[in-house]
C-alpha cells in the first residue's frame, strides 16, 4: 500500500477490470501492481519554446513539474515512471539548459525506469531524445492487458479486440493527449483538470502546469474525477 | 486615390490669398464659414494646438483642415519638399473613405497641387509599399496604421516634413488604449520633428479642456511655461428630442427582460417605411432577433430593411451603409456598429430599443438622425421592461442638464508602452534616455518614472528585471545603448500584432459555395452539432460541417434551435444615468415632458408604494422578504451592474463578519439581492446604527474587497488584453495559422504562470490595478459607499417581491461572487451535479 503523510486524505481508488489504480491530485496515476507512476503530457521545454519565439514567459514550470514528479517517486517508492506521450513540447525548446536539467533529474533517479511513449509533440525530437537515459516507445505499450498509448483511437481498439481470443476482459487503454478539463457552470473557477473515464479508455490530465485544456463533455464519460487543490472530487 | 496634379505653377496674388480662395470656395457651395471654423483657422495660423468641440455634422473636418491647407497653398509647390505635411487620424477604417472625399473636394475644385491618400488595413499592398518610401502631402490613416509607419527604419524621414496632425472623433479614442497608442505615437514624432501642431476634433464631452490637454501632450520646454491647449467650442445647439414609445397596456407589460419583442406591434405601427430609420439595439443577438421579427410582421418590407452589426462580413456591411446612404434601404437594425462613422444624411429617425446605458451614448445615437447642423435629432426609445421607461425619463433629464459621463483615464499603462518600445526599436531605434523624455511628453505617461520606464524596457529586452526567468527571450537588444529589434523575423511578428484592439477568436460563417456571411465566436461553433440551426446575418442557417477556420452552413427553412452567442458582458448603466434615475424617481408627476411616462408607470409605482415605498434622492431603500427560495434582502443603490457586482460581495462579507451565514448574491443595474436559505435577520444588520455604519464604511475597503472577491479570476480577463498588447500572446503569426500550434496558449494560463513564477511582473500588477479600477470601478464604488452611508435608510418588510425587486429575482444571474474554495464548490456540486444537456 502506498505510504502517505497522515494529513493527506484517503486516496481515491479507480478500478478498471481486474486492475486497481490510485488517482493522485498531483495529476498522476499510481499503479500499485506495477509499482509505476503514470503521467501524461509533460511538455518539457515549453517555456523555452515561447521565449525563443519572442514571447516572454517566465521559467520555473519545468523545474516545478520535475520536482513534483520527484516527490511522487519518493512518496510511493515507485520503480518506474511511464509517460503517456508529449514528454517534450517542441524541438526548439530542447535548449542546452533544458537538456542539462533533464540529464541531472534522470541522474538523480537512476534507480527508476523512465519509459516514454512518443507523442505527436515528441516525434520531431526523437534524435535529441535518444541521448537520454530513457526508454523510448514508438506507439504503445501493453502491460498486463492494459494498453498505454498517447492518443486513444477507437478503431484500433476494435481491431485489437477482435484479434484477442479472450472475451472476459476487453482491452482498456490509458492515454493522454487531450488535456481533459471541465468547467463548472456559473462558477469562476476556470478550467479544472480531470481524469476522464470512458467505456474503453481513461484519459489522464496533462501533468505540466503550463498546459491548456480541452473541455470534455461529461455526458459522454463513464466517470469524471476532478482535481481540486489537494483533493480528488468524483463529479460523475 | 490621388488628386490630379496641376502642373502649372500658380502665380501668387493672381487668385487671391489662400483665405480669399477658401472663402470663394465656400461660396461656390452656397456655404458660409461658421464663426467657430474661422476661429479654428486663426488659432492654427497662430501656431496653436488644441481641440475643436462641436456636435456631429457641423463641418468639423473643414474647421481643422483649412488652416493647414491654407499653409500649404501659401507655399509655392516648387519650393515645397516632398513628404507628409498633414496627417489625419480617424478611428474607423470605414470613415477614412468619407474623410478622403471631403478633403479631396476643395483640392480638386481649386485644382491645388496637393496629394491626398488613405492608408489603412484595406489599402492595397502595392500602394502601401510605395507609401512606405514616400508619403503624400495629406495622409488619412488609423492609429494602428500610424504605429505601423513608425515601425519602419525610415520613420524619422517619413515624418520630418509634418506640419499638422488632425485627429477625428477624438472622443472615441480618448480614455481608451487606442488613445494611449496615439499619444505615444505623437510623442515619438515630436522626437523627430518638434514643430508640428495637433488638432483634435470631438463631439460632446464632459470635459473638453481635459481632452484637449491629452491630445496635445506635455511640452518639454518647461522653462517657457506650459501653453495650454486651445479649446474651440462651436456653441452650436442640436436639440435632442427623446420620445418614449409607451406600451399600450401597462398592466400586462413585463417587469423584467431585455429583448423587448412585446413592443414589436407598437414599433412596427410607428415606423414609416419611406422615412430613413436606424434602429439601435444593445446586443448583436437582439439585432438579429428584431430584424427577423420586423420582417415577419411586414414581409412587404423585404429588400427595404437590412441588418448591420460588427460580426457581419465587411462587404455586407459596406453594402448596407452605401444603400442606406443612397436611399435604397430605408430601415437598418443595428448595434453600436453604426454608433459613429459614416454620415447618413437621409436618416431622419432613430429608434433605441432597450436601455440607453449612458447619456453620451444616447446623444451619439440620437445625433445620427439628420446629421446636419442646427436640426433637431429625433429619437424614439422602446422599453423592454417597465422600469426602463424611467431610464428614458432620466436620460432626457441628464441630456437637458448636460450631465455627460466623464471619460475614464489610464495612467502609465505598461502594456501599451511595451508595444510602443518595440515599435520604436524597429522604427530606427532609440537610446533609452531620449525615448524616456519623449514618452513622458505624452499626457497619460507624464508621471511615469524612469524606474518604471526602465522596467518596461527590460521587459521587452529580456523578459523583465528577473534575468534568470527568461534566458532564451530577447525581443530587442542594444549596442552601446542604442536599441533595435533583434531579428527581421521578430520585426515582422511585431508588425503583425500591432494594435490594442483585442478580438476573440472568431470563426467565419460561410456557405459551401464560399460566400462569407461574417463571424461568430469559436466557442459557440464548438458547441454546435451538425444539423443545428441558428439565426445569423438575418437568415436561419443550418450547420453541416466545421472546417479548420470556418463553419460551413446552408439555408434552412426550419425554426432555429440554438441562439448564436457573442461574448461581451452586458453593458452597465453609467454613473451619470444612475444619478439621473435617482433624481427622476421623485419627479413631480406633473413634470410636463415626463407626464406620459409617469402616467404609464403609475400602476408600477402604485404597486411599489402599496408594498413598500419609492425612495427619494437621499434615501436608500432596503426591502426584506421571505419566499419559498429563502430570506431575501434587496438594496437599491441605482449604481449600475458593475458597481453592484463589487458592492454585493462586499456587503455579504461584512454581514457575514457580523453573523456567520452563507449568502447567495444577485445584481442588476438598479439593485442588489442577498439571499439566505436559512432564516436570517437582515433588518438587524441595517437598523442598528453602528452595524449599518460599518457596512458602508470606507475603512478597510480595499482589504475587504480583496477578501470578498476572487481577484485572480477577474484579473485573468483583464490580463488577456494586457498580455496581447504587450506581445506576450500573439494573434497573428507570419505564415499559416496552424504552423504556430506550439505557441498557442491562453492568457489565463499565462496569468497563472506569471503569478507563480514572476509575481512581481509589472504586467500582473497592471492587470490587478485595471481590474479594480476599470472593471470594478473602485473609485466609483467608494463614492457610492459614501453616498449610501450618508443616506437615510428605509427598511421595509414586504409581503412579496416588489416591482423593484422582481427583476433581481427574475434574473438571478449567478452565485459566482461566492468566496468558497474550489474544493468546497466542487464537493457541493458533486452531490447535486446537474449534467448539462
Amino acid at each position: 500500500m502506498p505510504q502517505r503523510n497522515a494529513n493527506h486524505c484517503a486516496l481515491t481508488q479507480l478500478k478498471i477490470n481486474q486492475h486497481s489504480f490510485y488517482l493522485l491530485p498531483e495529476r498522476a496515476l499510481y499503479w500499485p501492481a506495477q509499482n509505476a507512476l503514470i503521467i501524461a503530457d509533460l511538455h518539457l521545454g515549453k517555456v523555452q519554446t515561447f521565449q525563443l519565439a519572442g514571447i516572454a514567459v517566465p521559467c520555473g514550470v519545468m523545474e516545478e513539474d520535475l520536482q513534483r514528479l520527484s516527490r511522487l517517486i519518493a512518496n510511493y517508492n515507485a520503480q518506474q515512471v511511464i509517460v503517456l506521450g508529449d514528454f517534450t513540447h517542441h524541438t526548439s525548446g530542447l535548449s542546452p539548459p533544458v537538456q542539462s536539467t533533464l540529464t541531472a533529474w534522470l541522474a538523480q533517479h537512476k534507480e527508476v525506469t523512465v519509459r516514454v511513449i512518443l507523442g505527436n509533440h515528441d516525434r520531431p525530437s526523437i534524435a535529441a531524445l535518444q541521448q537520454f537515459n530513457i526508454d523510448l516507445i514508438q506507439h504503445s505499450l501493453t502491460v498486463d492487458q492494459m494498453t498505454l498509448v498517447h492518443e486513444f483511437n477507437a478503431n484500433e481498439q476494435v481491431v485489437n479486440k477482435s484479434n484477442s481470443n479472450e472475451e472476459q476482459h476487453s482491452q482498456f487503454s490509458l492515454c493522454g493527449h487531450i488535456h481533459p478539463v471541465v468547467r463548472i457552470p456559473k462558477s469562476n473557477l476556470g478550467n479544472i483538470p480531470v481524469f476522464a473515464i470512458y467505456q474503453q479508455h481513461a484519459v489522464l490530465p496533462a501533468f505540466s502546469l503550463f498546459t491548456g485544456g480541452h473541455r470534455i463533455e461529461i455526458k459522454k464519460t463513464k466517470a469524471v474525477y476532478a482535481i481540486a487543490g489537494q483533493h480528488i472530487v468524483n463529479l460523475k | 486615390m490621388t488628386a490630379k496634379l496641376n502642373t502649372n505653377p500658380i502665380a501668387k496674388g493672381q487668385l487671391g490669398t489662400p483665405l480669399q480662395r477658401i472663402a470663394q470656395w465656400f461660396k461656390r457651395y452656397g456655404w458660409q464659414p461658421w464663426p467657430y471654423q474661422k476661429k479654428a483657422w486663426q488659432a492654427f495660423k497662430k501656431g496653436q494646438s488644441g481641440l475643436i468641440h462641436v456636435p456631429t455634422g457641423a463641418g468639423k473636418t473643414y474647421a481643422a483642415l483649412m488652416g493647414p491647407l491654407m499653409q500649404l497653398m501659401a507655399q509655392a509647390p516648387s519650393k515645397r519638399q516632398q513628404g507628409l505635411k498633414v496627417l489625419v487620424i480617424t478611428p474607423l477604417r470605414s470613415l477614412s473613405r468619407d474623410t478622403e472625399k471631403a478633403i479631396q473636394q476643395p483640392i480638386q475644385d481649386m485644382a491645388l497641387p496637393i496629394t491626398v491618400e488613405t492608408r489603412t488595413g484595406d489599402t492595397k499592398q502595392s500602394v502601401r509599399r510605395r507609401q512606405r518610401l514616400a508619403l503624400p502631402d495629406i495622409l488619412i490613416t488609423t492609429p494602428e496604421s500610424f504605429s505601423l509607419l513608425l515601425s519602419y527604419a525610415n520613420a524619422q524621414e517619413l515624418f520630418s516634413q509634418l506640419n499638422c496632425v488632425i485627429v477625428d472623433e477624438w472622443h472615441e479614442l480618448v480614455g481608451s488604449k487606442r488613445g494611449l497608442q496615439l499619444e505615444l505615437n505623437l510623442s515619438r514624432v515630436k522626437q523627430f520633428n518638434a514643430g508640428f501642431q495637433i488638432w483634435g476634433m470631438s463631439a460632446t464631452l464632459a470635459d473638453p479642456q481635459a481632452a484637449a490637454d491629452v491630445i496635445v501632450g506635455i511640452s518639454n520646454n518647461t522653462g517657457e511655461g506650459q501653453p495650454q491647449a486651445t479649446v474651440i467650442d462651436a456653441k452650436i445647439k442640436r436639440p435632442i428630442n427623446i420620445q418614449t414609445l409607451l406600451p399600450p397596456n401597462m398592466e400586462t407589460f413585463p417587469w423584467a427582460g431585455h429583448m423587448g419583442l412585446r413592443m414589436l406591434p407598437s414599433l412596427v405601427a410607428a415606423l414609416e417605411i419611406n422615412q430613413s430609420t436606424l434602429i439601435f439595439t444593445n446586443t448583436r443577438a437582439q439585432a438579429e432577433r428584431w430584424f427577423q421579427e420586423i420582417l415577419a410582421a411586414k414581409p412587404e418590407w423585404a429588400g427595404l430593411i437590412a441588418l448591420h452589426h460588427g460580426s457581419l462580413d465587411e462587404k455586407n456591411r459596406r453594402f448596407v451603409e452605401d444603400a442606406l446612404k443612397s436611399g435604397l434601404i430605408k430601415l437598418v437594425v443595428c448595434t453600436s456598429s453604426l454608433d459613429l462613422g459614416v454620415d447618413f444624411p437621409l436618416v431622419e429617425h432613430v429608434v433605441q430599443i432597450g436601455s440607453p446605458k449612458g447619456v453620451a451614448r444616447l446623444m451619439q445615437r440620437a445625433g445620427r438622425a439628420k446629421h446636419r447642423v442646427g436640426e433637431t435629432c429625433n429619437i424614439t426609445c422602446v422599453p423592454t421592461n417597465a422600469l426602463q421607461i424611467l431610464e428614458f425619463t432620466a436620460v432626457r433629464h441628464a441630456v437637458e442638464h448636460k450631465k455627460v459621463e466623464a471619460k475614464p483615464s489610464y495612467n502609465n499603462a505598461y502594456d501599451v508602452l511595451a508595444q510602443h518600445i518595440v515599435t520604436c526599436a524597429a522604427g530606427g531605434g532609440f537610446t533609452a534616455s531620449d525615448l524616456y523624455t519623449a514618452v513622458t511628453s505624452a499626457y497619460s505617461y507624464q508621471s511615469l518614472t524612469r524606474q518604471q520606464f526602465d522596467w518596461v524596457l527590460e521587459l521587452v529586452e529580456h523578459g523583465g528585471s528577473n534575468l534568470k526567468a527568461y534566458p532564451e527571450y530577447h525581443k530587442i537588444e542594444h549596442n552601446q545603448g542604442f536599441y533595435t529589434v533583434k531579428t527581421p523575423r521578430l520585426e515582422r511578428l511585431h508588425r503583425m500584432n500591432i494594435g490594442t484592439i483585442s478580438s476573440d477568436s472568431q470563426m467565419a460563417v460561410r456557405f459551401a459555395k464560399g460566400k462569407k456571411l461574417g463571424y461568430v465566436e469559436e466557442g459557440f461553433v464548438a458547441k454546435l452539432k451538425r444539423g443545428d440551426r441558428f439565426v445569423f446575418a438575418g437568415r436561419t442557417l443550418e450547420l453541416f460541417r466545421v472546417e479548420d477556420d470556418a463553419a460551413l452552413v446552408k439555408l434552412s427553412k426550419a425554426k432555429p434551435n440554438v441562439v448564436a452567442k457573442w461574448s461581451g458582458s452586458r453593458m452597465p448603466i453609467s454613473e451619470s444615468l444612475g444619478a439621473a434615475m435617482r433624481e427622476t424617481l421623485n419627479f413631480d408627476s406633473k413634470n410636463t415632458q415626463a407626464k406620459a411616462e409617469f402616467k404609464a408607470l403609475a400602476p408600477v409605482f402604485h404597486a411599489q408604494k402599496a408594498l413598500s415605498s419609492v425612495p427619494t434622492n437621499n434615501q436608500l431603500l432596503v426591502e426584506t422578504c421571505k419566499t419559498r427560495e429563502g430570506y431575501h434582502c434587496f438594496l437599491f443603490p441605482f449604481e449600475g451592474r458593475i458597481v453592484h457586482e463589487g458592492l454585493a460581495p462586499l456587503l455579504a462579507l461584512r454581514i457575514a463578519k457580523n453573523a456567520r451565514t452563507s449568502l447567495s448574491l444577485s445584481v442588476d443595474d438598479y439593485g442588489i439581492e442577498l439571499l439566505s436559505k436559512h432564516p436570517f435577520d437582515f433588518e438587524v444588520q441595517f437598523s442598528q446604527e453602528l452595524a449599518s455604519k460599518a457596512l458602508f464604511s470606507q475603512n478597510n475597503l480595499l482589504p475587504d474587497i480583496l477578501e470578498s472577491i476572487n481577484l485572480s479570476n477577474l484579473a485573468k480577463r483583464q490580463f488577456r488584453d494586457i498580455a496581447r498588447i504587450a506581445g506576450l500572446t500573439q494573434q497573428n503569426f507570419p505564415g499559416k495559422r496552424h504552423s504556430a500550434r506550439q505557441l498557442q496558449t491562453s492568457a489565463s494560463l499565462l496569468y497563472d504562470v506569471f503569478q507563480r513564477y514572476d509575481p512581481n511582473n509589472l504586467l500582473v500588477s497592471q492587470a490587478h490595478q485595471e481590474t479594480l479600477e476599470q472593471f470594478f470601478e473602485l473609485a466609483r464604488l467608494a463614492r457610492c459607499l459614501t453616498r449610501l452611508g450618508s443616506q437615510q435608510l428605509i427598511i421595509n418588510h414586504t409581503e412579496r417581491p416588489t416591482p423593484f425587486a422582481f427583476p433581481l429575482i427574475a434574473e438571478r444571474v449567478t452565485s459566482t461572487l461566492s468566496n468558497e474554495s474550489a474544493a468546497e464548490i466542487l464537493k457541493k456540486l458533486a452531490t447535486q451535479w446537474d449534467i448539462p444537456a
